[in-house]
């Protein structure tokens, strides 16, 4: 059953997004080119046909419920907990960079990320103890501002493209 | 055509676009040696890279990438027995075995002679069958783009678990193309005031996120779960091409290859299926065929040549009709309409020296992909051994900052990490991100074509089915609809 549990909220998810979208469609203008398709026509005609799909992926979900048996389900609920938490931090990261991206400059912000995604990764990790730091800390802060240095030469002078300032 | 080619010639033999097919092949080599880090991933992040580029060196260095990566997979699949592609899973049955035998070098040797004959193979077909193909869909109209547009999302949600999820992943990329302007009048569509939407969503972030953020999110998962994994010392005896090991299984060679590019023109057959079937195929015509699984070198010949003879076969209909067969080759789509090349009938008659150009950078790209193999094979070896999480790491910064790099505007970062998540939960329940990349591809061209054809047959929905090829697509469409349902239920009934 638990197995089932996330796919049954991310179609719930799909759909609600859906009929926000129905009322989004609602007010969108135009229809004066003649036509008898108006510029809400083809959105609305998708956002119905993934509500339903939707509806019908559940069902089908709902029906391999009812088959499954409920005692061959036996992941412990932290298991599945500890990599969820691992992807909301590094997707925090990946915000906190964004945002400190232009303000704190490129090689601050993108060495604290990189020190900030190995740490993560290292101290979540049930394999590694704190002990065998693959990357002891000065080593991996100096890996990390040498690597954004070599990098953001190499995109602004061997491929012309531009970063935010040093 | 002469003419062209003569032109075609010029732009791609200059140092600095042979220099990218170069670079190309060699970062493509060391992503898909790297386990995990598929073709597609591999475009879609270094995509960024071309956009000062052009267009021929631009996509020629993307055609490196792709022949690097898929040929890259068989490094990790012959030394570790894990396929650095989901293409080269056939590759593990003898290639491992081989190394285990102590003939690392030997299974390498093989692979690399075999990947790049694969390669000539399906360049040669590519150059000859993308041209008269290409003329005849000259003929399509706004109805015919339509259905085909139909046919060619039908067709890649087959690469999801089932035909409902591929269908709803599909639809959710067709729905974003929706953002932006509608194509026919201008009107704004879901940009709540956002000004980087007007235009629409932007394709590299929708391919970073969609490819690469989602996948760093997943490896992140499996690496708390399962931890660094330790490769050891892996010992190569010298992987020098052995070519008249595999030139003496010439039948086999001709008949895998030839299976890539047929599998690999069929839009959603995808490579894993190529490979086992040519190994399947290779064992029927072998002398030896009890030898299969215990290292046998036409096993590895098999695997390999259709691997990369599948690449040129893929990228018939991609070129040609603007429809791309699988993950990869819908990303190296979406990198060519960056770079301002809309795949189809009318580039082979607009832009020919451009398009023929291409065909001579896969030639290229396939002659690196033997050097550098041969030449770097322990450098990619060693990349093997490269801690994971800092892998992760520097996967996201150039995810952030090839985005960034787009036009400067942060909000594509964000863009980026909501794809990113989107990619993550459609990967893990099955629907897949490759029809949400099609879906965003051919939203437009679905919508303004469909508009166009009523307003041209007076709001009559007849023109779809009275024009010949118009049905003939919407007829595929539905067969390979069918095709999918008959299939699941079997299944079922099998279960």
């Amino acid at each position: 059953m638990q197995r089932y549990v996330g796919e049954v909220i991310w179609c719930l998810v799909i759909i609600a997004l859906a009929i926000a979208a129905l009322y989004q469609i609602a007010e969108i203008g135009g229809g004066y080119s003649g036509s008898i398709l108006t510029p809400a026509s083809f959105p609305e005609l998708i956002t119905w046909a993934i509500i339903v799909l939707t509806l019908l992926n559940l069902a089908s979900i709902f029906r391999k419920v009812l088959r499954s048996d409920s005692s061959t389900d036996s992941e412990p609920l932290s298991s599945s907990v500890l990599p969820f938490v691992t992807g909301l931090i590094l997707l925090v990261e990946l915000v906190i960079y964004a945002l400190l991206l232009e303000p704190a400059g490129y090689i601050l912000s993108t060495s604290l990320f990189i020190v900030a995604v190995i740490a993560t990764l290292t101290f979540l990790s049930t394999q590694v103890s704190l002990s065998e730091l693959a990357y002891p800390a000065i080593k991996l802060v100096v890996f990390a501002v040498l690597f954004s240095v070599a990098v953001f030469y190499l995109f602004s002078l061997g491929f012309e493209l531009v970063l935010p300032t040093l | 055509m002469f003419t062209e080619y003569m032109d075609a010639l010029g732009l791609v033999f200059e140092f600095k676009t042979i220099f990218a097919i170069a670079c190309g092949t060699a970062l493509g080599l060391l992503m898909g040696a790297l386990p995990g880090l598929t073709a597609a991933m591999a475009i879609a992040l270094l995509l960024p890279l071309t956009f000062g580029m052009p267009p021929v060196m631009g996509i020629g260095m993307l055609l490196g990438i792709l022949c690097g990566a898929i040929s890259g997979g068989s490094i990790p699949a012959a030394l570790l027995n894990i396929p650095g592609t989901p293409s080269s899973v056939a590759t593990t049955l003898d290639a491992f075995p081989m190394t285990r035998n102590g003939e690392a070098g030997r299974a390498l040797g093989i692979a690399i002679v075999s990947s790049f004959i694969g390669g000539i193979f399906s360049a040669f077909v590519l150059s000859l069958l993308a041209p008269p193909i290409a003329g005849f869909a000259l003929q399509f109209g706004p109805a015919e783009y339509f259905t085909l547009s139909i046919f060619g999302l039908v067709i890649i949600t087959s690469i999801a678990k089932t035909l409902v999820k591929g269908l709803i992943a599909g639809l959710i990329g067709l729905w974003l193309a929706m953002v932006g302007a509608d194509p026919i009048e201008g009107v704004q569509r879901f940009t709540f005031g956002q000004t980087s939407l007007m235009a629409g969503i932007n394709l590299l972030p929708a391919l970073i996120g969609l490819f690469a953020v989602s996948q760093v999110i997943e490896d992140a998962v499996e690496y708390l779960k399962k931890g660094e994994t330790r490769t050891g010392q892996l010992l190569t005896d010298k992987a020098r091409p052995r070519w008249l090991e595999v030139l003496k299984s010439w039948r086999i060679l001709l008949a895998s290859s030839s299976i890539g590019v047929v599998v690999g023109a069929i839009p959603g057959a995808g490579g894993s299926i190529a490979s086992f079937l040519a190994y399947d195929q290779a064992k029927k015509m072998s002398k030896t065929p009890e030898k299969f699984g215990t290292g046998h070198p036409e096993g590895i010949i098999a695997s390999e040549s259709t691997n990369n003879a599948l690449t040129g076969g893929s990228l018939i209909p991609m070129l040609t009709l603007g429809i791309p067969g699988e993950a990869a080759t819908a990303v190296l789509l979406g990198g060519l309409m960056i770079q301002g090349i809309q795949p189809g009938p009318t580039l082979f008659a607009e832009q020919g020296a451009i398009i023929y150009g291409l065909f001579i950078a896969f030639f290229i790209a396939n002659v690196f992909m033997l050097l550098f193999q041969w030449l770097g094979i322990g450098l990619f070896v060693k990349v093997l051994s490269m801690p994971r999480k800092l892998l992760m790491a520097l996967i996201l910064v150039f995810c952030v900052l090839g985005v960034y790099a787009v036009d400067n505007d942060i909000f594509n970062i964000y863009l980026m990490i909501g794809f990113g998540v989107l990619g993550y939960f459609l990967n893990r329940y099955g629907f897949g991100t490759a029809p949400v990349i099609l879906g965003l591809i051919l939203g437009p061209i679905a919508e303004a074509n469909l508009r166009r054809a009523l307003l041209l047959s007076e709001g009559s929905w007849m023109t779809f089915l009275e024009r010949p090829i118009s049905l003939v697509f919407l007829l595929l469409a539905s067969i390979c609809v069918v095709y999918s349902l008959n299939h699941k239920y079997k299944n079922r009934v099998r279960l």
